[in-house]
C-alpha cells in the first residue's frame, strides 16, 4: 500500500537540492586554485624602464662632471633629449617598442613658488589609450644656460617629470 | 501522520508551514545569499601561470643589474672563480659595486655571457644562484647594445629558446669600459726634460676618493694616459728619447705592448704640440707581476726641456670613463 | 552528523574561494616601494657630499619632494655625519652616513 512515509515536501526538496548542488560546486571549485590576473605588470615594467632610462642619462662621464641630462636641461636641448631617451626606451633585441612620453619640468620660483614648464615630448599631439606611468628625477640646473619661462637663473634643483605610456 | 487524519476538528491544516520546512528554508536562504555574494567573484579574470613569471623575471633583473654578486669568502669576486669552485658562489650579479646600481662591470658581463664550455654554468647553477625558487624556471637573458644595435660585444644570449608566452622585464644599464686619464697643460715650476708619472697601486686601490664607478682599475682595465698641451720653454720639435718603467725601485724593460701614440715605444714619434698617449695592457701589468701594492713609475725622457712638474700622480689626472648604454632583457617561462 | 560535516566543508570552501581575491599582488607591492627615489638620494650623496650643504639645493629638493613626490625628506648635516630621513607615507627610510 502506498503511504506517504518518507516523502519530502516539495519545497523542502528543492531547498535541499539547491543546497547540496551549491556545496558540491564550491568544494569542487576550490580544488584548483587560481589567482587573479595581475593587471599592474605592465605598469611595473614601464615604470622600471623609465626610471632606469632617466638614471642612466643622469650618469656623468667623470667624477663630479655634468651628466647628459643636466646638460640637456640647462641648455634646453629638447631634440637631443628626445633622441637619447627614446633610444633607451624603445630599442630591444626583438622588435622595437613604441613608448610615448611627455616631459615637464617643475621648479621653484623664488617669488611665485612652484611652477612647471613643458620640456619635451615624443610627438606634440599624441595621446594614447593605455594607462600612463609617471617617473621623476632631480636634475641640477647650473647657469649659464637657457632657463625655461618662469625659472630663476640661479643654481637650483629642478624636478623632471616624465609621463610614459604605450600606444 | 496525524496531520493527515481527517479529524473531527473544524480547523484543518491547509496553509500551515511546518517547523522543519522553516529550518530547511532558512538554511537554503543562507546558502543562497552566500552564493550570490560570491557571484561577483566569478567575473574576476583568473589565470594560473602567467603572472608568476613576470615577478620572477623582475626579481632576476634586479639581482643581475643592482647586485654585485656574492661569494662565500667575499674574495675573490665571483667572475674570478673557476669552474671547479662554483659552489663558492652565492649569487650572480653584474653590478660594479653595491653602491652603483645599473652600472655594470665589463669583466662580470663577459664572464656571465661566456660561451667557453669551461666557464659556463650549468642549469642548476643558474637556478640556485640567480633565478631562485623551487620550480625549474627556464629563462633567456640577453644584453643589447643600444647605440650599436647589436648584442653587446656580440655576446649571444644565455638560456633556452623563447616560446610565445613569457614573463619579461627590460632594464637599461651602462657597462663600464676602460677609460683614460687626461693630463693637460702639465706645467711646473722647474723646467726638466724628464716627466715621471707615479702609479701607486696601493693608493689607487685602497683609498676611495671617488664614487666606485669612477675609481680607476689599472690591473683589470690597463693604464691609458693622454698627455697634451705641453708647455715648451724652447718651442720647436721635441722627441721622446726613452721611456722607462720602474716597478718597486727596479727598472723593467718595457714590453712591446707599451705603446706611445699607437706605435711601439721603439719608434719615438715627434711629439711637438701633439698628444702623447701611453697605454699599458692589463696583461703586461700581470706579466711584470704587479699587484695591488706595487708602485710603478713611467719615466718619459724628452730631448728638449719641457715645463713639467715631476713626479705627476696618476690619481691627480682627470679620470675620464667610458660607459656603453645597453638594455638587459630577461625572459622567464 | 552529515549536516555538521556538510556545513563545515561549506565554510572551508568559502574561505578558500574568498582568499584568492584578497591580498596585494607582486607588481603592486613593487610599484609602492620607492626604490628609485631612495637610490637617487643615496647616489647623489655618495657622488658629491657638497650638494647637501648647499642650502638653495636643499630647499628645492625638500620642497619638490614634498609637492611632487609626496615624500617628506629631511637631511641633518652634523659635524661628522649626515642623516637622511625619508617618508612617503608608505615607506620610511632613515640612513646615517659617516664620513
Amino acid at each position: 500500500m502506498v503511504t506517504d512515509s518518507g516523502q519530502l515536501y516539495t519545497i523542502e526538496g528543492i531547498a535541499a537540492a539547491i543546497l547540496m548542488v551549491t556545496t558540491v560546486y564550491l568544494v569542487l571549485s576550490t580544488t584548483s586554485i587560481f589567482t587573479p590576473g595581475d593587471s599592474h605588470i605592465s605598469d611595473l615594467q614601464l615604470e622600471q624602464l623609465g626610471n632606469d632610462a632617466l638614471a642612466m642619462m643622469d650618469t656623468p662621464d667623470h667624477y663630479l662632471g655634468q651628466s647628459e641630462l643636466e646638460t640637456e636641461i640647462t641648455r634646453n636641448q629638447t631634440d637631443k633629449f628626445n633622441a637619447t631617451f627614446t633610444s633607451y626606451l624603445n630599442s630591444t633585441s626583438t622588435k622595437n617598442e613604441k613608448i610615448y612620453y611627455n616631459a615637464t619640468i617643475f621648479f621653484t620660483n623664488s617669488s611665485t613658488g612652484l611652477q612647471n614648464a613643458k620640456f619635451s615630448s615624443y610627438d606634440k599631439f599624441r595621446t594614447g589609450r593605455e594607462k600612463m606611468v609617471r617617473v621623476t628625477r632631480f636634475v641640477r640646473f647650473d647657469p649659464p644656460g637657457t632657463p625655461l619661462p618662469g625659472m630663476d637663473s640661479r643654481s637650483q634643483d629642478v624636478l623632471l617629470e616624465v609621463l610614459l605610456w604605450r600606444d | 501522520m496525524s496531520r493527515r487524519d481527517a479529524s473531527s476538528h473544524d480547523a484543518n491544516d491547509s496553509g500551515l508551514l511546518s517547523i522543519d520546512f522553516l529550518a530547511g528554508f532558512t538554511i537554503f536562504m543562507v546558502a543562497f545569499i552566500f552564493v550570490v555574494t560570491m557571484a561577483s567573484g566569478l567575473l574576476v579574470g583568473l589565470s594560473s601561470k602567467s603572472i608568476d613569471y613576470d615577478g620572477v623575471a623582475y626579481r632576476t633583473g634586479v639581482i643581475l643589474v643592482e647586485d654585485p654578486g656574492w661569494t662565500v669568502d667575499k674574495k675573490p669576486s665571483w667572475e674570478q672563480v673557476d669552474q671547479y669552485h662554483t659552489d663558492k658562489i652565492v649569487r650572480l650579479g653584474l653590478a660594479l659595486d653595491k653602491l652603483t646600481p645599473n652600472i655594470l662591470s665589463n669583466s662580470k658581463v663577459k664572464r656571465f655571457f661566456s660561451t667557453d664550455p669551461d666557464l659556463s654554468y650549468s642549469g642548476g647553477d643558474y637556478n640556485s644562484k640567480l633565478v631562485f625558487g623551487d620550480y625549474p624556471y627556464r629563462f633567456n637573458i640577453s644584453m643589447w647594445d643600444i647605440n650599436g644595435s647589436k648584442y653587446y660585444d656580440n655576446l649571444r644570449p644565455v638560456g633556452d629558446q623563447v616560446p610565445n608566452n613569457y614573463g619579461y622585464i627590460k632594464r637599461v644599464v651602462k657597462i663600464r669600459q676602460p677609460g683614460y686619464a687626461i693630463i693637460t697643460d702639465p706645467d711646473g715650476s722647474t723646467g726638466s726634460s724628464i716627466f715621471t708619472i707615479d702609479l701607486n697601486m696601493d693608493e689607487i686601490y685602497h683609498t676611495t676618493l671617488t664614487s666606485p664607478e669612477y675609481q680607476p682599475d689599472p690591473l683589470d682595465e690597463g693604464v691609458n694616459i693622454s698627455i697634451s698641451n705641453f708647455n715648451l720653454t724652447t718651442p720647436g720639435k721635441i722627441n721622446i728619447t726613452s721611456i722607462q718603467l720602474w716597478k718597486d725601485g727596479t727598472t723593467i724593460p718595457p714590453d712591446l705592448t707599451f705603446k706611445v701614440n699607437g706605435n711601439s715605444y721603439l719608434s719615438y714619434p715627434d711629439v711637438g704640440n701633439k698628444q702623447v698617449q701611453i697605454i699599458l695592457d692589463p696583461a703586461y701589468l700581470t706579466a711584470i707581476q704587479s699587484d695591488e701594492y706595487s708602485r710603478l713609475s713611467i719615466i718619459v725622457n724628452f730631448d728638449n726641456v719641457v715645463s713639467l712638474s715631476t713626479p705627476y700622480k696618476y690619481l691627480d689626472a682627470q679620470q675620464q670613463q667610458i660607459f656603453i648604454p645597453a638594455a638587459l632583457e630577461v625572459k622567464v617561462w | 552528523m552529515s549536516f555538521v560535516i556538510c556545513s563545515s566543508i561549506f565554510f572551508l570552501a568559502l574561505l578558500i574561494n574568498e582568499s584568492t581575491l584578497v591580498g596585494q599582488s607582486t607588481a603592486e607591492s613593487v610599484l609602492d616601494f620607492p626604490k628609485h627615489d631612495i637610490q637617487e638620494m643615496k647616489v647623489d650623496l655618495y657622488r658629491d657630499p657638497a650638494n647637501f650643504t648647499n642650502s638653495s639645493f636643499m630647499g628645492d629638493f625638500v620642497n619638490l619632494s614634498r609637492e611632487r613626490r609626496n615624500a617628506i625628506v629631511r637631511i641633518d648635516n652634523n659635524a661628522d655625519r649626515v642623516i637622511i630621513h625619508y617618508n612617503n607615507g608608505v615607506t620610511e627610510y632613515n640612513e646615517t652616513v659617516l664620513y
